[in-house]
């Protein structure tokens, strides 16, 4: 009997005992909901993108599309930092920061989102950029992964305040793991010349020289470096291998890199024209182009597609784009400038064909168009230059060396310039100035045989080419 | 029993307190993040400077011209002089405008009168037109004792002779032969050839066409960057005046080898870089590698930044170089050069040591980590407080959009309170370290301005140094050093005599006991502006001077006796003992 009893009394114990768990567990999650919930900040804290639904909607409606995950999966670190890096990447930094710093709380443990966010605080506060480029390099640290790209950004952040120990330490780490790391030898290298410890700065300058991402700024360095020990003919070697050098080659920071693929609208446009452009992809340029001109039609878009034609040697549509490019902006210089340039090859490539009187009448137009464009600006070196060939080809040889001498008054600094005013000069007879001036061309570019000769041929009595 | 409760008793233990903690966490902000705090500056300061534009009736507002279309001659600026162009003794006021021709705007040429005050005395000066005036150099270029007056514009430049002080100047620009095209900015009268006559380099910035539209934030259009289009080279012109003081110059760019490197040039100082004697060229560069083009001595000149480590930053990095200032922060007789850059980067100090040679010691020097970073313009290195030692101010103001606007209380409108920013100073120890005291200057840095042209010049003749600033669309502003605890003061005047005229470059150096401090007598002020003609020494405790040495700008040195402080002191060469 008493054993029924107590059984029974087990058995609502156990129930009782079961239900308040499942009732305290459930408590524990309704706590870890609103735990979770105050974390994130409310969806419509979500800042809203700038107003340029008229200029670019393509951009605005990338702007939403990014806005919008927000809205939908407001506690989603990845919709918070994809929102982040839109922004980011289309200059929207103070809004791009607020998301940045959602996603780093949403997920604490993931190292791009406070990278990024220091990033951008680089340009404005130096201490916080600071505070989260070093979380970010923690959170690296803690999951287990090289933080290069990190390691060589706080070794930057520490040289601009000179704190060599920290410089050195970081820029350590990324040796310890590519004891040839161009860029970290280069901020060794440069902060210890900054103190005086030159031969050590020298040694690692000479490693970041092997490297072509830092190449020419090391070379550079390497001559200061050297004038300093006096170590004159050292110094010359090494500034000469820098002007040789071609310009270092671009490193692209992981984290940052991912923003180019997120330009909305015209600027994401613009950048795949460029990309074209690097790979001399002329056809798909002008494709893009096209529709670049029909989508905006604004005289840029206009121009830059007859630019392509003319590159594509599609001279008739060429200038009749930029005859529409002129009419779209009337007092701008560039697309008279580029009409006659297409003119003028077009006029060339009919000379080449002996279609002579035709190309005579585009001459006639490429002065005219040139004209134009010096008349909208009269300190544009480029068109005077061209009107200077231009004219030279219609036998006008006074007005092409007046346009040849502007073009040299206006940029002294182009070796072209300079050898057509040269030859001009010549073929006029005045043959002192000739002279002067051809010796500037070879002076401005010594690897060009073309003033060399010229000057030969001056001093024999030659005409000029 | 008790063994089989206990699974429960955690999970009831954990859920309870789960459930406890849980509503402890205050919701997240919905808005940023509030910004870090700034960095202690330091204990407060009392004002260094009083604002008495009002008071000596000084009413200049710069037009910039007609906002709207990010026509980028308006983010650059335009700049100021002072300069004594009646010979009374007293500095005067230049102040351009850059609205455009058709703008009404006029550029403005104030007389300083004996009660201090200022009189507006534009009118038929010649000096009062409308354009896109940028920046002003000041210099007798014809040896006639009458400071003549070059103003740079988006467009080339203007020469005015100055009618002997009578209040009027004469556009002698195409007869004197000066012809820069393009957009110049600053420009300095330096004596190039040590011939007695004063030559002229013109900074030119870029191949700039107006109706390129540049893409802001989020699609918007903004001012271009310097990079949209190609740098301008410098130019040069020989001086080449005759008896008949009818001004005239070559333009020698091309046989000098300045045209030969394209800038974009901002700011210039012309000074003994190399300490030959002979005076060289520094152009301040945006966002390309600074130039110093070492003078060769027969009539060439040599760039030679990159050797001498003042073409890039301690980081191997070219910065927007703009206002450029030079003086010897740390007492070692070399002067130090100081450039101001974007708020992205830091200014950037040049240490000299050994001669010729420099280091970015930004850092070490105390200027690296401010309390806010700013786009910095005009600058000067002058002796405020004259307690010896140089200290630094900058004018700032952005050049593309900030992250918050200034409030609309400062009254800058809509537009440029996107840009405004605020000013900055330092006081320097002597020794090449700077100490911050801006939070603590409420007239200078107080609020947020878009600063431009700065201007130095002892304006009242109490020995200490005032400022005379300019800022985009906004007052011109005279301050008056109020500098606390000065200490004692000489301000020399390196004059050629018959008739007398400034010794531009001449480098004083005054003694006193076991100290000696170097300046030199040049009014280019480095970003658009000419300033006080005399060197403006601050000798701390010091109470007389032993000597002082000259080297004037021809090579040949100089020395005079010593004497009181406090005083102004006129040199004039030949008058002094010779130095070998």
């Amino acid at each position: 009997m008493n054993g029924g009893a107590a059984t029974r009394r087990g058995r609502l114990s156990q129930r009782i005992a079961a239900a308040l768990t499942l009732l305290t567990l459930a408590a524990a999650g309704a706590g870890w909901a609103l735990w979770t919930w105050g974390r994130s900040p409310a969806p419509s804290a979500a800042p809203v993108p700038p107003e340029v639904a008229a200029a670019d909607p393509e951009a605005a409606a990338g702007f939403q599309a990014a806005r919008q995950r927000v809205l939908q999966e407001p506690q989603s670190a990845a919709a918070w930092g994809g929102y982040g890096q839109v922004l980011l990447a289309n200059n929207c930094v103070p809004e791009a920061e607020f998301c940045l710093v959602q996603a780093g709380k949403l997920d604490p443990t993931e190292p791009r989102w406070p990278y990024l966010q220091g990033w951008a605080l680089l340009a404005t506060d130096h201490r916080a950029a600071l505070q989260a480029i070093l979380r970010a390099a923690d959170l690296a640290d803690r999951a287990g992964t090289a933080a290069t790209a990190t390691w060589l950004q706080l070794a930057d952040v520490y040289m601009e305040i000179d704190d060599r120990k920290q410089v050195e330490a970081w820029a350590g780490r990324v040796l310890q793991r590519d004891p040839d790391d161009g860029r970290a030898h280069f901020d060794l290298g440069m902060i210890a010349v900054a103190h005086d410890d030159l031969d050590v700065g020298i040694a690692h300058l000479l490693r970041a020289a092997d490297s072509p991402m830092v190449h020419q700024r090391a070379c550079l360095q390497l001559a200061a470096a050297y004038t300093r020990q006096r170590k004159e003919e050292e110094a010359a070697k090494y500034e000469w291998l820098a002007r040789q050098a071609p310009p270092d080659a671009v490193w692209v920071d992981p984290y940052v890199g991912e923003l180019n693929d997120l330009k909305l609208g015209r600027e994401a446009r613009r950048r795949q024209v460029r990309a074209l452009a690097a790979k001399d992809s002329l056809e798909q340029q002008a494709v893009l182009l096209k529709r670049m001109a029909d989508d905006y039609g604004d005289w840029q878009s206009t121009m830059d597609l007859g630019v392509a034609l003319t590159q594509l040697k599609q001279y008739d549509q060429a200038e009749a784009i930029l005859r529409k490019a002129e009419t779209l902006a009337p007092t701008s210089s560039e697309p008279s400038y580029f009409l006659g340039l297409a003119l003028f090859l077009h006029g060339e490539q009919l000379q080449e064909r002996r279609q002579e009187s035709d190309a005579r009448e585009k001459f006639r137009a490429a002065a005219d168009a040139l004209r134009t464009a010096t008349e909208r600006r009269a300190d544009y070196a480029q068109a005077h230059y061209k009107l200077g060939q231009t004219v030279e080809k219609l036998d006008r040889r006074t007005e092409a060396l007046e346009a040849f001498r502007t073009a040299v008054r206006c940029r002294p600094d182009m070796a072209n310039f300079q050898l057509e005013l040269g030859k001009a000069l010549a073929a006029a007879d005045q043959k002192a100035e000739a002279a002067a001036h051809l010796h500037e061309a070879q002076e401005l570019a010594p690897d060009d045989p073309r003033p060399r000769e010229a000057l030969g041929r001056l001093d024999k009595g030659k005409q000029p080419d | 029993m008790i063994h089989r409760r206990r699974p429960y008793l955690a999970a009831i233990l954990f859920g309870v307190s789960a459930a406890l903690t849980a509503g402890c966490r205050p919701p997240a902000p919905s808005g940023p993040d509030p910004a870090p705090p700034t960095a202690d500056a330091g204990p407060t300061e009392p004002e260094w400077f009083e604002d008495v534009t009002d008071q000596v009736g000084i009413d200049f507002h710069q037009d910039p011209g007609p906002l709207g279309h990010y026509f980028m001659p308006e983010i650059i600026g335009s700049g100021g002089a002072l300069f004594d162009f009646d010979g009374d003794g007293l500095l005067d006021v230049l102040l351009l405008q850059s609205g455009g021709p058709q703008s009404g705007s006029k550029n403005k040429l104030c007389k300083q009168l004996r009660d201090g005050r200022f009189q507006d005395v534009s009118a038929g000066s010649g000096l009062d037109f409308a354009g896109w005036s940028c920046g002003v150099a000041v210099g007798d270029v014809n040896n006639d004792g009458w400071p003549d007056v070059l103003i740079t514009q988006y467009g080339g430049v203007k020469l005015f002779l100055n009618h002997h002080g009578d209040g009027t100047f004469t556009d002698v620009t195409k007869e004197a032969g000066l012809d820069a095209p393009g957009w110049c900015t600053s420009a300095a009268f330096f004596d190039y050839d040590r011939d007695g006559r004063l030559d002229l380099v013109v900074v030119r910035y870029l191949d700039y066409e107006p109706s390129i539209a540049c893409p802001g934030p989020g699609g918007s259009v903004e001012y271009c960057n310097p990079n949209t289009f190609k740098g301008l080279a410098a130019v040069l012109y020989h001086n080449v005046t005759g008896s008949d003081r009818r001004p005239r110059f070559e333009d020698v760019t091309g046989p000098s080898g300045l045209g030969r490197l394209p800038g974009p040039g901002l700011g210039v100082l012309c000074a003994d870089f190399n300490g030959d004697g002979w005076p060289d060229i520094f152009v301040a560069n945006d966002g390309k590698p600074n130039h110093l083009w070492i003078n060769q001595k027969n009539g060439t000149f040599r760039e030679e930044a990159v050797r001498r480590g003042v073409a890039y930053n301690g980081m191997g990095a070219a910065q927007a170089g703009m206002g450029v200032a030079l003086g010897d922060v740390d007492g070692d007789g070399m002067e130090d050069l100081f450039v101001t850059h974007l708020g992205s980067e830091t200014n950037a100090l040049w240490m000299q040591g050994p001669r010729g040679l420099f280091r970015d010691r930004t850092g070490a020097a105390g200027l690296a980590q401010p309390s806010w970073r700013a786009t910095g313009f005009g600058t000067a290195l002058a002796d405020f407080n004259l307690d010896g030692a140089l200290d630094a101010v900058v004018l700032n103001g952005r050049v593309t959009v900030g992250p918050t606007a200034a409030a609309a209380s400062y009254g800058l409108g809509p537009h440029w309170s996107k840009y405004a920013e605020r000013n900055q100073l330092f006081t320097g120890d002597g020794a090449g370290h700077f100490r911050e005291l801006s939070p603590s200057q409420s007239v200078l840095c107080g609020s947020p301005n878009m600063g431009r042209g700065l201007t130095v010049g002892d304006v009242n003749g109490d020995g200490a140094p005032d400022l005379l600033t300019t800022t985009i669309g906004g007052k011109a502003r005279l301050l008056r050093n109020r500098a606390p605890n000065r200490g004692h003061w000489l301000a020399v005047r390196a004059l050629y005599p018959d008739p007398d005229r400034d010794a531009v470059g001449a480098v004083v150096t005054v003694w006193s006991g076991d100290r000696h401090w170097i300046r030199r007598a040049d009014p280019c002020s480095g970003f658009l502006c000419s300033g006080d003609p005399r060197a403006l020494f601050g000798l701390g405790k010091a109470e007389t001077v032993d000597r002082i040495e000259v080297l004037w700008p021809n090579g040949t040195q100089e020395q005079f006796p010593g004497g009181p402080v406090d005083r102004v002191l006129e040199l004039r060469q030949t008058k002094g003992a010779k130095k070998p």
